[in-house]
């Protein structure tokens, strides 16, 4: 009886593969799911993407070789990107949909051949639920798979003639960012129209594949298998054997935190500015063999900003300019080693 | 990059409230600045369009085995087949996975009387394939681009012309299965082509549509032996 007047007062639907996700991608996050062109110069010397992460089986260190010695300061950053529900069902104030997110990412030089600096795949899918239009809570899994641009592999070459990275006897191994898979779960709180808070917190699984081998925690299993440890695995892939795992208290987290304001312009759309902070506990390897200490600090990343969106409805797709400041990691997912601070500006696309 | 960031400030900060739907004349005339779905639409069929896919590609023949280089070894003035999958590994393998997200809006668009309408069209891609077996080695990343005019009459018949950009990238974990070869891999470039099009949708169920590309006459083209005289 109770259920009837219940169903009766709030009214269920659904509706299939909305193009608007009940939790909306984060604006300033590098990574996000949404669609941009943009504009990217870095503000330092320091900041240049110029060198690749290899791990030397010799010295049994990471190092870092440089492919290109003109120090750029202009990219390009091409990222195509959605974030989707499959099925959606509201039942009065509560809504609840499966979403699907995935996209690629790429930066590339602006002067010169226009070289590729790498390629970022990322994907994901789960849970949303949203209630009153307030709160949404999203969890499922996310992946992260960063790759070397080829152009950049032929520079590397032929600014370091003669060198082997890729037969069997090669000391060096080419160093990549992987994260497949995490789980991920986030909170998003709109208690009102022009503010927007939101929390994530990503953890690997316990069967994954992570690399470089020394962002692996101890307890990470091979997936395929019941008790190879992935730490192992993963660090005597690069010729480094031999090396000790973490204690249990590095678990390879990454936190992420923001906030969006929005200033409304009549029915136009509306002024934001957005800001976002990840915290990222591999930082406490300070990516080296041999570096970890669980009293190092996470390392931390910040992205500010802000721009004009076009249309002011609550979910749908919107287009916005943007420019946004960032000292972090360089938006290329294997330039994880590369702190760079940048000015990135452009327009972008999404749910 | 000051200057960049000014017109971006610009853009945002003057043009931004000017953003609507407007209506002139009498609703004669109306402008948007930006339409999420272009009137040029993208072909389902076509591997390369500006469509958003995850896709399992079941390969019945011709499976991707060795990738081209520039043959400066041997002298042979020939481009070399180099395998990047050894003797006969994975042979029989016929999965794959191939991701491709990408859009296709308008900006700009004009409609007069709902008979005639006219944006400025832009579709851009990333596409990407793996390998769906032994460590998903990833096989290469292309970029795709076109940016130009869509013109749409009555609903009816819609027409394209603009500039169409491919760039080919090797994936980095094929290249990683391939030690001391001398040379360089050979690419495949369309830096840029003038694209023209026509597409007719005579009713809601049904679109016939026509598309021709043609290098510019200034332009990078990879390979080499694929540029005209």
């Amino acid at each position: 009886m109770i259920f009837a007047e219940v169903s009766m007062a709030w009214a269920a639907s659904f509706q299939w593969a909305p193009l608007d996700p009940l939790f909306r991608e984060p604006l300033a996050d590098p990574f996000a799911c949404s669609t941009s062109f943009r504009y990217l110069g870095v503000l330092d010397e320091a900041s240049v993407p110029d060198s690749v992460l290899v791990a030397n089986s010799d010295t049994k260190q990471y190092e870092t070789i440089q492919y290109d010695s003109t120090s750029q300061r202009g990219y390009w950053q091409m990222k195509s990107a959605v974030n989707i529900g499959l099925l959606r069902v509201t039942l009065g104030p509560v809504q609840a949909e499966g979403y699907i997110q995935g996209g690629l990412n790429t930066v590339f030089q602006k002067q010169g051949s226009v070289d590729a600096l790498g390629f970022d795949g990322m994907y994901g899918a789960g849970m949303t639920m949203r209630f009153f239009d307030v709160v949404a809570i999203q969890a499922g899994f996310h992946h992260f798979s960063g790759h070397w641009g080829d152009e950049i592999l032929f520079d590397l070459q032929q600014a370091n003639p003669g060198m082997d990275l890729y037969s069997s006897s090669s000391i060096y191994h080419l160093e990549e960012y992987t994260r497949g898979n995490s789980w991920l779960a986030g909170v998003s709180l709109e208690p009102v129209a022009w503010g927007r808070l939101y929390f994530f917190a990503e953890l690997p699984m316990k069967k994954a594949w992570i690399r470089p081998g020394i962002h692996v925690p101890a307890d990470t299993i091979k997936p395929g298998s019941e008790d190879i440890s992935q730490f192992g695995n993963i660090t005597g892939q690069e010729g480094l054997s031999g090396l000790t795992p973490y204690d249990s208290s590095y678990k390879a987290w990454r936190l992420q935190a923001g906030l969006e304001l929005r200033f409304p312009v009549w029915d136009m759309g509306s002024f934001f500015l957005a800001g976002d902070v990840q915290a990222h506990q591999d930082g406490q390897t300070l990516h080296q063999v041999g570096g970890y200490d669980p009293n190092n600090p996470w390392e931390f990343e910040c992205t500010v900003g802000g721009g004009f969106e076009f249309n002011q409805s609550i979910l749908g797709r919107k287009m916005r300019l943007e420019c946004y400041y960032h000292d972090g990691r360089f938006p290329l997912l294997n330039y994880f080693f590369q702190r760079s601070k940048y000015v990135v500006m452009g327009i972008a696309i999404s749910g | 990059m000051k200057r960049c960031l000014g017109v971006v400030l610009l853009l945002a900060f003057l043009l931004g409230p000017c953003f609507a739907t407007y209506h002139l004349f009498g609703d004669a005339l109306s402008f948007d600045w930006f339409a999420a779905d272009a009137l040029y639409p993208s072909s389902i069929a076509n591997p390369f369009s500006s469509t958003s896919v995850l896709n399992l590609l079941y390969l019945t023949d011709g499976q991707p085995r060795s990738i081209k280089y520039t043959g400066t070894d041997t002298g042979s003035r020939k481009y070399e087949e180099v395998p990047f999958l050894k003797d006969s590994a994975y042979i029989d393998e016929h999965l794959y996975l191939q991701l491709k997200t990408g859009l296709n809006i308008g900006l700009f668009r004009f409609s007069y009387r709902d008979a005639v309408e006219a944006e400025m069209g832009f579709q851009g891609a990333l596409n990407s394939v793996f390998q769906g077996f032994g460590g998903a080695d990833n096989l290469g990343f292309d970029g795709i681009f076109f940016l130009g005019m869509n013109v749409r009459l009555f609903h009816l018949v819609t027409f394209r012309v603009g500039l169409q950009h491919y760039s080919g990238h090797y994936g980095d974990e094929t290249l990683e299965n391939i030690s001391n070869q001398c040379g360089d891999p050979v690419e495949y470039t369309r830096d840029n082509n003038f694209l023209f099009g026509v597409s007719v949708q005579p009713a809601s169920f049904i679109r016939l549509y026509l598309d021709a590309n043609l290098p510019l006459e200034k332009s990078w083209m990879h390979p080499a032996i694929h540029i005209p005289s």
